[in-house]
């Protein structure tokens, strides 16, 4: 499989609840949460994924991933993005410190639950196949490089799902994720595996979110 | 007079704005720092006692909180609110020269980086704290910083930088406005930074949390 799979995931279906958004926010705010929560359900993510036949080893990985990739058969590179659909919400609220914020808070929590979203749809892929998959990993965390998103984005689709890389390897548009999975009969999901990073500030080390 | 200055601090320091602001819930239909502080000045009580026996204190007092992780990002930016409906009472103190700001601060996230809302949460508790600022904000080039330090020759310079890739631009940004400026008070922050990294740029000072920029401004 070497075309990209494109998926378009209503955010009304996978829907946060307040006491969620609560929890990284702080409360006090439940109405404001309530009422941009709701802007948000009339979003539609977009997500996609290619599969190369060999494992992604690039110099931009670092060790820790490295030693996970180069055990896989094939890999997996996605992307996903809130598109147009969080900047048009974040520009109703900009010039609202809270609302604006709260905004920001919400649209990151609804790119995680789709990269997870995306992260199983590999997985099933993999097992269609009678092969596991690990855990999905971004440029800019866990020692690989940001720079290795130019090496990434070459495996996909010119501007796939909209987004495009700007010269300091920003997605644009923003609150969208870039990443890899490994797939192989040696590959295996790791339920916690901040272990194999040494960064104390990554927010991944709070949310354990994989 | 006390009074106001003390039910000023509270309003700030909770969040409260005004009368029609239902936060803090235990404060709705309450005056915020809005009627209150107009109602200080209609009252006698000079703007500079507001200024700094108040605002400064109570936002001090917010920041140390959030430092602490005692208080989340929201109600950090709804005292920073109460703060700003009390500033515009001020306003026209300001203008007259009766109260002075402690200085200007300018700040700006560097070129490439389009991460706005640490910036702008310094930007705030900055402003909180008596300075005037001058939010250039995102992507901002070398030349539009240094424009900005020459407007404004006695101000001090903060720079945010979120990813690895925009470290670099930061870099070659501090670098040359240090060859330029080599007495300039520079402060760098976000998340991939360090200390090491602000001393071996160039900048005075990594802040790890708006209130280290604080402090470190009114030291």
């Amino acid at each position: 499989m070497e075309t990209f799979t494109g998926y378009t995931f209503p955010l009304s279906e996978h829907a946060l609840r307040t006491e969620d958004i609560v929890r990284l926010t702080g409360p006090g705010f439940e109405d404001e949460i309530l009422r941009i929560n709701r802007a948000f359900l009339k979003v539609s993510a977009l997500a996609g994924f290619t599969v190369i036949e060999r494992p992604l080893t690039t110099p931009e990985m670092g060790s820790k991933i490295s030693r996970i990739f180069e055990k896989s058969e094939k890999t997996a590179l996605f992307v996903l993005t809130l598109g147009i659909g969080y900047e048009k919400i974040a520009d109703a609220y900009r010039g609202d410190s809270l609302l604006y914020y709260l905004t920001d808070v919400i649209a990151s929590e609804y790119t995680e639950v789709i990269a997870q979203v995306i992260n199983r749809k590999i997985a099933e892929y993999a097992s269609s196949l009678g092969l596991g998959s690990s855990n999905r990993y971004s440029p800019g965390y866990c020692g690989w490089k940001l720079s290795g998103q130019r090496a990434l984005f070459s495996f996909l689709p010119p501007i796939p799902c909209g987004i495009e890389l700007t010269d300091s390897c920003l997605m644009k548009p923003v609150k969208s994720i870039s990443g890899a999975v490994a797939i192989g009969k040696n590959i295996r999901f790791q339920k916690y595996d901040c272990s194999i990073c040494k960064d104390e500030i990554c927010l991944y080390r709070k949310k354990f979110i994989l | 007079m006390d009074n106001y200055i003390e039910k000023i601090s509270i309003c700030i320091q909770k969040g409260k704005i005004n009368m029609d602001s239902p936060y803090p819930p235990d404060m709705k239909g309450m005056p915020g720092a809005d009627e209150l502080t107009g109602e200080a000045l209609n009252n006698g009580v000079k703007a500079n006692e507001i200024l700094t026996g108040a605002m400064i204190p109570a936002m001090g007092i917010v920041g140390e909180l959030f430092k602490d992780k005692k208080l989340f990002v929201p109600q950090v930016l709804m005292s920073a609110k109460a703060m700003n409906s009390a500033l515009v009472h001020l306003k026209p103190y300001f203008t007259s020269g009766e109260i002075k700001r402690r200085g200007t601060f300018i700040i700006g996230t560097v070129a490439g980086d389009l991460h706005d809302i640490g910036k702008n949460l310094v930007s705030m508790m900055i402003e909180g704290s008596g300075w005037d600022v001058i939010d250039l904000g995102v992507d901002v080039k070398s030349e539009q910083f240094l424009e900005a330090v020459r407007s404004n020759p006695n101000a001090v310079l903060g720079m945010s930088a979120l990813l690895t890739t925009t470290m670099e631009s930061m870099e070659k940004s501090v670098r040359h406005i240090r060859d330029l400026y080599p007495n300039l008070r520079i402060l760098v922050g976000g998340a991939p930074l360090n200390s090491e990294f602000a001393s071996r740029i160039g900048a005075s000072l990594y802040a790890p949390n708006p209130q280290v920029a604080v402090e470190y401004l009114n030291s």
